[in-house]
């Protein structure tokens, strides 16, 4: 399945940040599909380097689409659901790198998708349960050691105007974050 | 057969969160002076001390504040190895009784790399004052580590914490997480079965689930085994929908808050309380900027007008000591009445004259400012502000700092997170007008030319500061990491740990300040009554007189400068032999001259923070941008000034 490979190549990226040819053999693909990726123009490859192309990229979200739509939204009527998923996002101006996490990982979250705002949303004096961090490991590292972890409930206290922080309330403590760190949370208001 | 009390040591370390209370523990432990404020991040150096009890000497470690232990930040590795290395007899792991369960999250990891343990329950004054009371006891038990209740700054249960350091507590013994987690541990530690490793191999096990980069190169070698432990990771995360790392983070915390809720008695509801209203106002979106904006214009204003007449009074004093002695020894002896006079007391009253109004004050206001907790609410409110620089609020506090001297400003610049952004952040607070320059600024520009001038030099700096940030910004792109910051209780203001502070900042001042400029004043007026500083600053006269129009006399200023900014001004008068600039500049050259002053190169102790902090080729080019810097704006200003008939 060249989707998987799509998905599998996706995934290297972000943790590694450049993909070679070693790295999606070594993750257990064969050279052929590989191969065959590339010819059929889904991925490039430059200097050594991998990348995806546009075609590529557009075949990935409509396999992303099928995955929510078999494996997460069973319930109801099936393309309402997923119309109201891309609703959400657009409505949410999530970022890229935000979505594509939020793809691979939406069959685990145990809420519904729409109960669910960034943080940076949440309003003033509300409180809110954590259900995921998106983001590089070093951001979701120094959120977690500061005990921001999926499950906990956090308050927001209040947002600097103009773009600033916001400060949360987290196991008796006071945390202020960034916004563009705020997005990157995924809170279930209370 | 017995031992001498001299080889019998003891090596304790302190470890636990930032603003715990480590360095004042440190102090009381050591008698030492560590700086201490109420926000997270100050230490940042390994600090050492010693202690002597009962013919026992134990060596005290201060580490540096950390959340966590991963690999993540330069503190949480130094705090790590320092910990593996077994160089600690004993850890004591501070911990702020006020906030029980984020700090029990790194006492949980102390333990799973089996640190001989004690816990010093800190703050138990603040948590009796909100109501909280720990059952230190249970908490023991729970944890299996000795747990002594203290107050680090008045000294409470200092005793008992030595006397449990001297008992030396055995290893403690990894806490159990849930029945899943425990299950892929243990599927890790099966790989592990036959790897020497000096570390426990339940703590290796853990780190390697945690994708800890470090750990993992060390002792994952075999292609198979890693391939292996690749599974397992992927299984937790399918299973879960979040990497291993925090998964094991949230079993972590979901432990300490059940311990926390076991040991925990709240004598009172949470209400609203008063300190909650102030923190309210502090960061209300009007009133707190306003209140911040009154702050640090009450700082500047009081350093003016408090400072600049406190330091003319000192003045007047010298100059009236020395001219009432010059009669008496004139006639005894005219060459070493000048060395003396000119030199040496000279340089005596112009050291003091700024060390006690401008340094000494400064630190006073800052040490409150510090100590209230009120730095990391003006780096909230700033936060927006510092990201049209590419940096986030945090830097605030090093800029600050570099008011007062830019080399703990540039050791503050730790607190970032990248190299990138403390790289960044460097290179800015040495163009912030330390207080010897605010002395150049107030002595120059500001006496003769009044203090609105003296003002828009400042605006004039910040201006540049900031254009310089946007600068580097674009040449150093790439995404601002963050804002991430605890915002510690706010404090009511301890007088006496507060007057100690400023003492203790002002006193190296003092030590080290004081010798050098009274020896360069005696230098100075030996060199020029042999007429040797003449050929030196005419050697430099094509800078200071062809490009910035300047007085020949002025590159003395240059030159001494760069030891140190205080000698600047000084060596000046010494050479000219009066204090009254106005009779040699004109006022646009007073101004420029002010300027490339505060600009144009770091003191030589800067310049080794630089060097040691960032290397030698960045400390150069630092330096090299800001003489290029100053020479632009010096020689474009006087061009103006000029122009506009000044
Ligand atoms: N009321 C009270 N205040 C304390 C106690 N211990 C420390 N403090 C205050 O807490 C603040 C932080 O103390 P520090 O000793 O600087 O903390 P630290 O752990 O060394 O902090 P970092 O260097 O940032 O890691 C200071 O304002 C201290 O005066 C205590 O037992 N009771």
């Amino acid at each position: 399945m060249l989707e998987e490979l799509l998905e599998a190549f996706c995934k290297l990226k972000s943790k590694l940040g450049t993909v070679t040819r070693e790295d999606v053999t070594k993750s257990g693909f064969h050279e052929k599909e590989l191969d065959s990726a590339i010819a059929n123009g889904l991925l490039q490859e430059e200097g050594g380097q991998l990348k995806i192309t546009d075609r590529g990229e557009s075949l990935l979200l409509n396999h992303r689409e099928r995955f929510i739509h078999d494996s997460i939204i069973h319930r109801g009527d099936a393309s309402a659901r997923l119309n109201s998923v891309d609703h959400w996002i657009s409505c949410h101006k999530i970022d890229r790198s935000c979505i594509d996490d939020f793809y691979s990982r939406l069959k685990a979250v145990p809420y519904h998708i729409e109960e669910l705002v960034p943080l940076l949303e949440l309003p003033e004096g509300r409180e809110a349960e954590v259900v995921f961090l998106v983001g590089g490991r070093g951001l979701i590292s120094r959120l977690c050691s500061l005990g921001i972890t999926p499950g906990t409930v956090v308050k927001l206290l209040r947002r600097a105007p103009m773009g600033g922080p916001l400060e949360l309330s987290v196991r008796s403590t006071k945390v202020a974050i960034g916004r563009g760190v705020a997005s990157k949370v995924l809170v279930k208001p209370i | 057969m017995e031992r001498s009390s001299k080889e019998v040591e003891i090596t304790v370390a302190l470890v636990g969160n930032p603003n715990v209370g480590k360095s004042s523990l440190f102090n009381s432990l050591t008698g030492l002076n560590q700086s201490v404020g109420n926000w997270p991040g100050k230490t940042v150096e390994v600090a050492k001390g010693t202690l002597v009890y009962k013919g026992i000497k134990i060596k005290v470690v201060d580490l540096p504040g950390t959340y966590s232990l991963t690999s993540f930040s330069e503190e949480e590795v130094v705090t790590r190895d320092y910990i593996l290395s077994g160089e600690a007899d004993v850890i004591i792991n501070v911990v702020d009784a006020t906030a029980l369960e984020r700090n029990l999250f790194l006492t949980i990891q102390l333990m799973e790399m089996n640190a001989p343990l004690i816990v010093a329950l800190n703050m138990i004054d603040e948590a009796t004052k909100k109501g909280i009371e720990v059952r230190d006891d249970r908490l023991s038990r729970l944890l299996g580590v000795p747990v002594i209740p203290i107050v680090a700054t008045s000294g409470v249960g200092i005793t008992e914490l030595v006397e449990a350091v001297l008992a030396r507590p055995a290893k403690s013994r990894r806490l159990t997480y849930g029945r899943e987690v425990e299950a892929y541990i243990s599927q890790v530690l099966s790989h592990f079965q036959n790897i020497e490793s000096p570390y426990p191999l339940d703590w290796v096990s853990i780190k390697v689930l945690e994708g800890d980069p470090i750990i993992t190169s060390r002792f994952l070698k075999d292609a198979q085994v890693l391939e292996k432990i690749n599974s397992i990771m992927k299984t937790m995360e399918d299973l879960h929908g979040e990497p291993p790392s925090v998964i094991i983070s949230s079993e972590r915390y979901a432990l300490s808050h059940r311990i926390a809720q076991q040991v925990t008695i709240s004598h009172t509801k949470p209400a609203i309380t008063l300190e909650d209203r102030i923190d309210g106002l502090l960061s209300h979106k009007v009133f707190g900027y306003l209140i911040l904006l009154l702050t640090l214009s009450g700082v500047f204003l009081l350093i003016f007008s408090v400072g600049s007449s406190l330091s003319a009074y000192i003045d007047e004093f010298f100059v009236w000591m020395i001219e009432s002695i010059r009669p008496h020894l004139q006639s005894f002896d005219p060459i070493f009445s000048s060395l003396l006079l000119d030199g040496v007391i000279f340089g005596l009253g112009a050291a003091t004259s700024i060390a006690l109004p401008y340094v000494a004050l400064f630190y006073l206001l800052l040490s409150i400012l510090e100590d209230t907790g009120y730095l990391p609410r003006a780096a909230f409110l700033l936060d927006s502000l510092m990201h049209k620089i590419g940096l986030h609020g945090k830097a605030f506090i090093p800029m600050l700092l570099g008011y007062g001297c830019s080399v703990p400003a540039c050791i503050g610049c730790r607190i970032m997170e990248t190299r990138r952004e403390r790289l960044l952040l460097g290179a800015l607070v040495v163009l912030i007008p330390c207080s010897a320059r605010t002395v150049i600024i107030l002595g120059v520009a500001g006496s003769y030319l009044g203090p609105l001038v003296a003002l828009s030099i400042y605006a004039l700096d910040l201006l540049i500061v900031f254009l310089i940030g946007k600068l580097l910004f674009k040449v150093l792109p790439e995404e601002p990491v963050g804002l991430i910051m605890e915002m510690p209780p706010l404090r009511m203001l301890n007088i006496t740990l507060v007057l100690k502070k400023t003492w203790i900042k002002t006193k190296d001042f003092v030590y080290i300040a004081l010798p050098l400029i009274v020896l360069g004043s005696f230098v100075v007026s030996l060199a020029s009554s042999l007429n040797l500083v003449g050929l030196i600053v005419n050697a430099i006269s094509p800078v200071t007189v062809g490009l910035l129009g300047l007085p020949v006399a002025t590159g003395i200023a240059f030159i001494f400068g760069f030891l140190r900014k205080e000698l600047a001004l000084i060596m000046l008068a010494t050479y000219v032999g009066t204090t009254d600039f106005s009779t040699f500049m004109t006022p646009a050259q007073m101004i420029a001259f002010t300027l490339v002053m505060v600009l144009y190169i770091p003191c030589v102790a800067t310049l080794s923070a630089l060097i040691k902090e960032y290397g030698l080729k960045n400390a150069l080019a630092i330096t090299l941008m800001d003489v290029t810097l100053a020479i632009f704006i010096g020689s474009v200003g006087i061009r103006v000034l000029m122009a506009l008939g000044l």
